[in-house]
């Protein structure tokens, strides 16, 4: 849609969308500005510029011990939601079952409930089972999280190649199993691999099951960042957040880059 | 189906069985009762916090629309060249931290932060205001929160409008604000539902904004369970009010789905992803 002479109306709503881009967006522009500045106040203008609190995030080892935490349970729910949603997405896009839309939706619901109620729920299984606290529990939950856009992405990428492929592999004597290795997998690897960098993120800043279900010693970075806003408002955190966003906005454009490649592939 | 197996067993393993035995434990099995629902609605407290809820939800919604149209608006009417940058605009703030978001809103919102300094330079106020720390600053975050969950169905909607529609309305003599209200905005109609049904689905469960921004005076669903496990370690009525609030945001979801289809709700995620 392409207009060239706008109404009222229509130039209202432009007005309004663009302060709302804007609204959208300056929780995180003002994070830079806040994390240089000398005073750790955030009044503008800024009071003067410093590296301070970078350095105190680089030099501190409880935060980089909470980041490389964090780092390696995203590996590994990342790991683990890219494997197991993968197969799934490839499961269901073959099966003519009746029953693979309800599952579908099982599978995707996780998202959709309050973290609240699925950490709690989960903190009382994993207490019989002596999960509490562990990396590889916090993993295994973040990696339910992480399975919908896992299933999303590599679903999008099977959309995006036609059904005669595989056929067409199958008709010259690969087994179904071949027809997937050899034709279907080196199709969608952009899908699973955006997959796989949306996983990672969602689960390396994931704060509220990484709460219920962390210990002292099992403390991620959201954890501990969530800690320091409630008890001590310290300007570190300023760094801390710079860096996040920058690795956020690097991680976000490399999965949608993907993701974008994934359904283009067959084109 | 093999292939399913390994997300299925992880999703029924970590999700659909701790859910259950939580069910379990609102009903205090085995003995089966309901006593701690009827504790639960017969406390002041809570009730005043679920009526909270369902009131900061309803301002979001009402928030996320208000801004969320227009963005969805421009990102389906732009120049087709600028629209992957503008969209941007919608999908960077989605994948970055909600904690590192939150954080920023309470810098910019305390009392002596940079939109009271710019309320009062400007000469709208005397003095700074209370802009969180109260229901004002947690619907304020959480609409920021939300918005691109109500901007990409609304985009979706508008985006695949037929141009024949306009054309034919201003053919007929409307002019462009008259061909927006009567034809644009009623065929946006499916996409405004979806995206209001899916920011008050999700707003009803929020935590971390409540939390922070609420700074302890706001208590909501998600901040009345938490406080009940971990202050009062009260699992049952924890549970019981985790049931009711998943109740109920599951009739959310049955009305989502019934305005969107599964298709649908897959399509919208690629955008979303």
């Amino acid at each position: 849609m392409l207009r060239r002479e706008r109404g009222a109306v229509p130039t209202l709503m432009v007005v309004v969308g663009v302060l709302g881009m804007i609204f959208l967006v300056v929780p995180i522009v003002v994070i830079f500005p806040l994390s240089i500045d000398t005073s750790p106040m955030l009044r503008f203008p800024p009071q003067g510029f410093t590296m301070r609190w970078y350095e105190e995030y680089l030099t501190s080892e409880n935060w980089l011990d909470a980041t490389v935490l964090s780092l390696r349970i995203a590996f590994l729910a990342s790991l683990i939601a890219t494997l197991a949603g993968t197969l799934a997405a490839i499961g269901m896009h073959r099966s003519r079952v009746p029953g693979h839309q309800l599952l579908s939706i099982v599978l995707i619901t996780p998202v959709l409930l309050p973290l609240v109620v699925v950490a709690i729920a989960i903190y009382n299984v994993y207490a019989a089972l002596g999960l509490v606290g562990t990396e590889v529990g916090i993993a295994l939950a973040h990696s339910v999280l992480a399975i919908p856009f896992v299933l999303l992405n590599v679903n999008a990428a099977l959309q995006a190649i036609p059904r005669s492929y595989e056929e067409a592999a199958l008709s010259l004597g690969a087994t179904p199993l071949d027809a997937v290795r050899i034709v279907t997998v080196p199709l969608i690897w952009r899908g699973v691999a955006a997959g796989a960098v949306f996983a990672f993120v969602i689960s390396f800043d994931e704060v509220v099951i990484a709460m219920f279900l962390s210990s002292i010693s099992t403390t991620t970075l959201p954890k501990k960042m969530l800690d320091g806003i409630f008890y001590d408002l310290s300007p570190v955190l300023a760094a801390i957040s710079g860096v996040l966003v920058l690795f956020n906005i690097a991680f976000a454009i490399l999965g949608l880059a993907l993701a974008n490649a994934a359904k283009r592939v067959a084109a | 189906m093999a292939m399913i197996a390994p997300a299925a067993l992880l999703v029924g393993i970590l999700f659909l069985m701790p859910i259950g035995r939580l069910f379990g434990m609102s009903l205090d099995y085995p003995n089966w009762t309901t006593v701690h629902f009827e504790d639960l609605f017969s406390s002041t407290v809570y009730v005043k916090s679920l009526w909270a809820t369902i009131r900061v939800s309803g301002f979001v919604v009402l928030g996320c629309l208000a801004i969320g149209y227009p963005i969805g608006y421009v990102l389906a009417t732009c120049r087709p060249k600028l629209r992957p940058y503008l969209a941007l605009t919608v999908l960077l703030p989605f994948w970055t931290s909600i904690l590192v978001r939150n954080f920023a809103w309470m810098y910019l919102l305390q009392r002596r932060g940079t939109v009271n300094d710019l309320l009062q330079s400007i000469g709208l106020t005397d003095q700074p205001l209370q802009l969180m720390f109260n229901e004002f600053g947690v619907v304020l975050g959480m609409t920021n929160a939300l918005l691109p969950f109500m901007v990409l169905p609304i985009y979706v909607a508008i985006q695949s409008q037929d141009e024949a529609f306009l054309e034919a309305a201003e053919s007929l003599g409307a002019g462009p604000s008259m061909a927006f209200l009567k034809v644009t905005l009623p065929l946006s109609l499916p996409g405004i539902y979806a995206g209001a049904l899916l920011v008050f689905a999700t707003a009803l469960g929020f935590f971390v904004t409540p939390a922070l921004l609420g700074g302890g005076k706001v208590l909501v669903a998600a901040t009345y369970i938490t406080h009940e496990v971990e202050t009062l370690l009260n699992w049952q009525g924890a549970a019981a009010a985790s049931i009711v609030l998943l109740a109920i945001i599951l009739i959310v979801i049955a009305a989502y789905m019934r305005v969107v289809s599964v298709e649908r709700l897959s399509g919208a995620g690629d955008v979303t992803a």
